[in-house]
């Protein structure tokens, strides 16, 4: 659930790595993921967790003491986990300090590094005049993500190099998708370059796309060619999770659910459960 | 009211604890592809939050992981 939700978010990771340690474990000795050390750490803080019988464990941020500073919903939103992330890293500042290598770097490392921090305005100053497409092409990524998409255009359109074509078409793809425009959508993606870095995010949009529209179908097809044909990812991940919700039966009182053992999860994913596809909602 | 409980019937049932040692987890919990950088074993996690003076970021799994990365 999380791994196709909030972690398959591009901020919410680039946050995480840059300012937190992430670790994951199966509390059941016979999981595949099982670890002793890490499961007697987190008992220790949260003896709950060490009973016959836990709910859904949380998200646990937590200082190398052991103390558990903050904590997230394991069906946090995007949203709800970067507000924790970022309220944690306020509250605990000698935990959020620059590393030595984050001082010494060139305006457009800087700006990544800002991005990462989401430190949308400081990255922008960071840029300052830089005249790079690279700096163009961060200018635009940032109005993107601020909804700017008029500014976006304008500041991709000085990207000269063509290795970026790809990420541009993308990036302006997203003036659909935030506008509902799922025709101009579909039509913007339907020749994207298959070898492209973000071939399986404009395959994923496809899907929504036809989704949109009424195709449920054909939205299928997509997302499970997708999944089929490349190597996991976070949009693999959402399009799995979208499989999986797609083809729910929806109502009151009904939960979703992958057990694993089933074939609704063309990844044979655990838990797809508690909260709908933000989506896959009617916008 | 109802969703509360299917929540709670799918509820862990943990495991007891064995005698026989956890599995190494490094290369396992690599196999996620989200693209965080995630850090195992615990003990190497721990080393670098106290080293890099940063919070560990903890995930417990209570659903069950498996061979094919499932959780």
């Amino acid at each position: 659930m999380l791994r196709a939700g909030p972690l398959s978010d591009e901020r919410v990771c680039r946050l995480i790595n840059r300012r937190f340690v992430p670790f994951a474990f199966d509390l059941s000795s016979r999981g595949f993921l099982a670890d002793r050390a890490g499961r007697d750490f987190v008992v220790k803080a949260r003896p709950d967790y060490g009973g016959g019988s836990v709910a859904t464990p949380e998200v646990l941020l937590m200082t190398p003491e052991g103390k558990v500073v903050a904590k997230a919903s394991n069906y946090a939103s995007t949203e709800q986990l970067l507000a924790v992330l970022r309220r944690a890293l306020k509250q605990n500042a000698k935990f959020a300090q620059a590393a030595a290598v984050e001082k010494k770097l060139t305006a457009e490392d800087r700006a990544e590094y800002l991005i990462d921090l989401l430190d949308d305005a400081g990255a922008l100053k960071a840029l300052g005049k830089t005249d790079s497409a690279r700096a163009h092409y961060l200018r635009g990524r940032i109005a993107r993500w601020k909804g700017d998409f008029d500014a976006m255009d304008a500041h991709t359109a000085k990207v000269k190099d063509k290795s970026l074509w790809d990420d541009i078409l993308m990036e302006r793809a997203y003036r659909h998708w935030s506008g509902k425009a799922y025709k101009k959508l579909e039509q913007a993606l339907a020749s994207f370059p298959k070898d492209s870095n973000r071939a399986t995010e404009a395959a994923y949009h496809h899907g929504l796309a036809l989704f949109h529209q009424d195709r449920k179908k054909a939205a299928l097809k997509v997302w499970k060619a997708l999944i089929a044909a490349h190597q996991q990812d976070r949009w693999i991940y959402r399009a799995d999770w979208a499989v999986c919700a797609s083809q729910q039966k929806r109502g009151r009182g009904v939960v979703m659910m992958s057990s694993g053992q089933n074939s609704n999860s063309a990844l044979g994913r655990i838990g797809y459960m508690g909260r709908p596809h933000p989506d896959l909602r009617r916008r | 009211m109802r969703i509360a409980a299917l929540l709670f019937l799918f509820a862990f049932h943990a495991q007891a604890e064995e005698a026989a040692p956890a599995p190494k987890s490094e290369p396992r919990l690599l196999m996620d592809k989200t693209g965080l950088h995630w850090v195992a074993p615990f003990d190497q996690a721990l080393k670098v939050a106290k080293e890099s003076r940063r919070l560990l970021l903890v995930k417990p799994i209570a659903f069950g992981t498996g061979k094919s990365g499932c959780w």
